[in-house]
């Protein structure tokens, strides 16, 4: 990346930017009447 | 309020806030006009259609990252692509015995790719003269 011209701040957002993206694929959603909602804790599957 | 440890790490990788995420993700915003008055109303979603906006942000992240690092790599001569292929060379020289096999289907690849981008067709000439000198390299 250094040879491609990018500056060390924009490698950082960039690696930040698909970090995120690797990290949103641990989101897990349950189902509460219906509705999904956002699990607080990994390995729930229902949100009392 | 439930602490949502998932979302802990995106919202930090990406600089927004936890709330604001987890609201994006799971509804979305209707607005609609009631006797000339601007009316929302916030729906929230399935379970499928959740994990649906989950992945489709995403795939939208990472397409505007390729975007741009496309972008970036227009602003190059393709002399400097070519000195990142070399790179590559000289790497698999260490790593694979057979570095002509890798190599070649590699600048293909590559090739094929800036192809589509459309940007060798104004100078043609200029793609002919770099594949022989990239030729020449490789026979040595």
């Amino acid at each position: 990346m250094d040879i491609m011209g990018l500056s060390k701040d924009d490698q950082y957002y960039i690696f930040s930017l698909l970090a995120g993206i690797l990290h949103l694929g641990n989101v897990q959603f349950g189902d509460k009447n219906n509705y999904a909602t956002v699990l607080s804790e990994r390995g729930k599957n229902i949100l009392f | 309020m439930f602490e949502c440890i998932d979302l802990q790490a995106p919202c930090a990788y990406f600089g927004i806030q936890i709330e604001y995420l987890k609201t994006k993700l799971i509804s979305k915003r209707l607005e609609f006009k009631e006797h000339s008055e601007n009316k929302q109303v916030d729906q929230t979603f399935t379970v499928d259609k959740a994990i649906f906006t989950r992945d489709a942000l995403a795939k939208a992240i990472y397409s505007r990252i390729f975007d741009y690092l496309i972008q970036v790599e227009r602003r190059f001569s393709i002399e400097i692509l070519i000195s990142i292929l070399f790179l590559f060379k000289r790497r698999s020289i260490q790593h694979f015995e057979y570095q002509h096999e890798l190599i070649y289907p590699l600048a293909f690849l590559i090739f094929m790719v800036l192809k589509s981008l459309k940007r060798i067709v104004s100078n043609n000439f200029v793609l002919i003269m770099s594949t022989k000198n990239f030729n020449k390299y490789l026979l040595n």
